[in-house]
């Protein structure tokens, strides 16, 4: 039998895989937060999802179901991201006078 | 308040002239103090260090919208030339104004909101008279709510 290899009979080489120490980091850090929407009893429905499609770019169904989230559940986790884009995100929200704010993301 | 039209640089709308009036003297009244946006604790971490003051920031922003929109109201050309209306006021927004229209509406909404003590449902009461103090406030609410939804209905159908 050829080891296609080229390695000795009876051996194997395992691979060792090419790590960047810190990728792992990175991508903690670009997407360790997350935009939080909470209820209120004033926002009206429709235009809470109008301005969720038009803060994220989201369809009407994306929008509407997350605005429902916030209705029922009291908040819904909007989108998951570094921290300066879940600051703009949170900033754009509340120019509409929305209740959100940035909350570290679950391990 | 009617829709005209809708293309890729924004919509038109006719307004009468009492609409039109309405809608200005409401953006005149001194706005109610806004109760400071809710921020995450790292957000208010981030602003002890030095950073962005958010508060600041929105009022700035919801003043300079009600100021744009006010100017936008004012100057809406005359419209006396439609079918079956009485001479109004043509509002042109672009996509960005209908969306500055939507958040000033919304602050009136807010303010009045907060004036009223956080009133859940925000609905005024059966018994509510002109002559209180809270009348201005249910009633900015309620405009507000009215023009707001029929705004997003026009605009968005279905």
């Amino acid at each position: 039998m050829t080891d296609p290899t080229g390695n000795a009979p009876g051996t194997v080489e395992i691979p060792v895989p090419q790590i960047d120490p810190e990728a792992e980091t990175r991508v903690d850090r670009e997407r360790d937060y997350v935009v939080v929407a909470w209820d209120d009893p004033v926002n009206l429905m429709p235009y809470v999802t109008h301005v969720f499609q038009q803060v994220f770019g989201w369809s009407h169904d994306k929008a509407h179901r997350h605005m429902l989230e916030v209705h029922e559940k009291g908040r819904s986790a909007l989108v998951r991201e570094s921290f300066e884009k879940a600051e703009h995100h949170v900033h754009a929200l509340q120019k509409y006078s929305l209740n959100a704010t940035i909350e570290p993301g679950l391990p | 308040m009617r829709l005209l039209g809708k293309d890729a640089e924004g919509t038109s709308w006719l307004l009468s002239q009492d609409e039109c009036g309405l809608l200005v003297s409401m953006l005149r009244l001194p706005p109610g103090p806004r109760s400071a946006p809710r921020l995450s604790l790292a957000a208010r971490k981030l602003q002890a260090l030095g950073g962005v003051e958010l508060a600041d920031e929105l009022e700035a922003h919801r003043a300079s919208t009600r100021r744009r929109l006010q100017d936008l109201l004012e100057h809406a050309p005359g419209a006396d030339t439609v079918e079956g209306d009485a001479p109004g006021r043509l509002l042109r927004l672009s996509g960005t104004d209908f969306e500055l229209f939507l958040q000033v509406l919304n602050d009136v909404r807010l303010a009045a909101w907060e004036r009223l003590g956080h009133p859940n449902p925000p609905e005024p009461p059966d018994d509510l008279s002109t002559g209180t103090p809270e009348f201005r406030f249910w009633f900015e609410l309620v405009v507000a709510s009215r023009v707001q939804g029929f705004l997003l209905s026009a605009a968005f159908p279905g």
